[in-house]
């Protein structure tokens, strides 16, 4: 068996770094949206409105009981049509058309903010309610208290789960190769049945993902050993 | 200053505080005492409406504080509060600690909240831990920095709930010291706790609650040296002895 190793990362290699590069966009801009759906799933969750705490688990639970890619499908396919099926019943012709960049952004945002939203709620839970109290006390309001003395240290507590999510959410950018996002999978992909070099083109794939997410991990859970050192008072 | 007329709170059947009468007057230091689930902190609770009092009127100057929910802020700008267990702002340093809320609720200039609450922490005896987390402080000195943070805020009125209750021996007397010098100042202070020997020295009334009612109102003299009710009696003789 001959191996062309040295081919495939002349030229893959240059399109793979390209498909960081898509990586890394979907995901900076993913995990931001996730965090803030996330914070605001989970207030909405602890909030005293019961409607607004149903409907939220309502969609939290169609979130979580289907797959990512069924999701990634459905706004880059369906949303946009109904959409404009929408428009067009109040008689407005505008054809709703979404980017699969920003699709994928989109559905990484909704789902791991649904996921994320449970390690944040259970961290706000957490902070001890004489923080509240403190809080209260000197004359702040409600919105003021969760804002500036609760939100804080819970984000803080987050952050080591929170980078398992980014861990996981690098890894599943592979699932946007089916929604026609020139990601990693999707160049290796069509390199591989250009040039049939198969087993190069997906080790070499499969390569450039732990040289993304190990050092990550380690970073995070070096976060984590630090953070736990901090005793928290 | 403060009036209180009729107050009552139910934690569902269980009656906690029964027909509470009082009246605080500008300068005085009244200290509560009590056995252990005589709704003495739940009382002192109420009196910033951490509690939300079942029934009953609580006047502030004049004003039923209980029926406006805007008055409950502007109450609790005035009357400050320092906690059994501190609650320092655990991610901020001691000096942001006690100018939060100035700068945030009052307006006040970051320059200005700075100077102050240096002058602050001079007083209760910790400027050069201006800039060190609270985690990093003994319990003494995190409850001289609570109390800096609740005088930050300048109140005509402090609340302490056992502020003493979590301390080691050793450091109780940092933090009466701050306490004693504040009612030397004239600041009007109610003080529920179980240092009999501060409540004895320091205080122009000593209020006695047992069950959810207050037994005995009066000064220190005759509450420590002849309290006139049996309950009184008894807990006293209990808690002297040690």
């Amino acid at each position: 068996m001959e191996l062309y190793f040295g081919k495939a990362i002349k030229t893959l290699g240059p399109s793979l770094v390209t498909g960081v590069g898509v990586v890394l966009e979907v995901t900076v801009i993913g995990f931001m949206g996730a965090i803030i759906i996330g914070f605001l799933v989970a207030i909405v969750k602890m909030s005293k409105n019961k409607v607004a705490r149903w409907g939220m688990g309502v969609f939290v639970e169609l979130i979580r009981g289907t797959p990512l890619l069924v999701q990634f499908f459905y706004i880059y396919y369906v949303l946009p049509l109904l959409m404009s099926n929408l428009l067009k019943a109040v008689e407005i012709d505008y054809n709703v058309q979404i980017s699969s960049v920003m699709a994928g952004i989109v559905g990484f945002s909704v789902n791991y903010g649904c996921y994320m939203s449970e390690v944040i709620r259970s961290a706000i839970v957490s902070i001890d309610p004489g923080q509240r109290e403190a809080g209260l006390a000197l004359g702040f309001s409600e919105i003021q208290v969760l804002i500036k003395i609760i939100l804080p240290p819970s984000f803080r507590n987050s952050v080591p789960v929170f980078g398992n999510y980014l861990v996981m959410m690098i890894k599943d950018t592979s699932l946007l190769a089916c929604i026609a996002v020139s990601e990693l999978l999707l160049r290796t992909q069509a390199y591989a049945s250009q040039t049939f070099l198969t087993i190069e083109a997906y080790t070499l794939l499969a390569v450039v993902y732990l040289v993304i997410s190990v050092p990550l991990s380690q970073g995070v859970k070096m976060l984590e050993k630090k953070m736990n050192k901090f005793s928290r008072s | 200053m403060l009036k209180v007329n009729k107050l009552s709170k139910y934690y569902g059947e269980l009656e906690v505080l029964k027909n509470i009468n009082l009246c605080i007057e500008a300068g005085q230091v009244v200290c509560i005492i009590g056995p252990s689930g005589s709704g003495k902190s739940t009382f002192l609770r109420c009196l910033n409406l951490l509690e939300i009092p079942t029934s009953g009127k609580i006047f502030y100057q004049g004003n039923n504080v209980m029926d406006m929910t805007s008055e409950i802020k502007e109450l609790r700008k005035k009357v400050g509060m320092v906690f059994q267990r501190f609650n320092l702002f655990p991610l901020k340093t001691v000096l942001q600690n006690v100018t939060m809320a100035p700068v945030l609720i009052n307006k006040v200039s970051k320059e200005e909240a700075n100077n102050m609450a240096l002058d602050l922490l001079k007083k209760v005896g910790l400027a050069e831990k201006a800039n060190v987390y609270p985690s990093t402080l003994s319990g003494g000195q995190q409850q001289r920095v609570a109390i800096a943070r609740a005088l930050a805020m300048n109140p005509e009125m402090l609340l302490f709930d056992e502020p003493t209750s979590a301390l080691d021996p050793e450091l109780v007397g940092d933090v009466l010291d701050v306490m004693k010098q504040l009612a030397k100042e004239g600041m009007t202070m109610v003080v529920v706790t179980h240092e009999m020997g501060f409540a004895r020295e320091i205080s122009d009334r000593v209020i006695f609650m047992d069950g959810g009612y207050i037994i005995e109102d009066d000064t220190p003299q005759e509450i420590f040296t002849n309290p006139k009710h049996k309950r009184t009696k008894e807990f006293l003789s209990r808690v002297l002895q040690k």
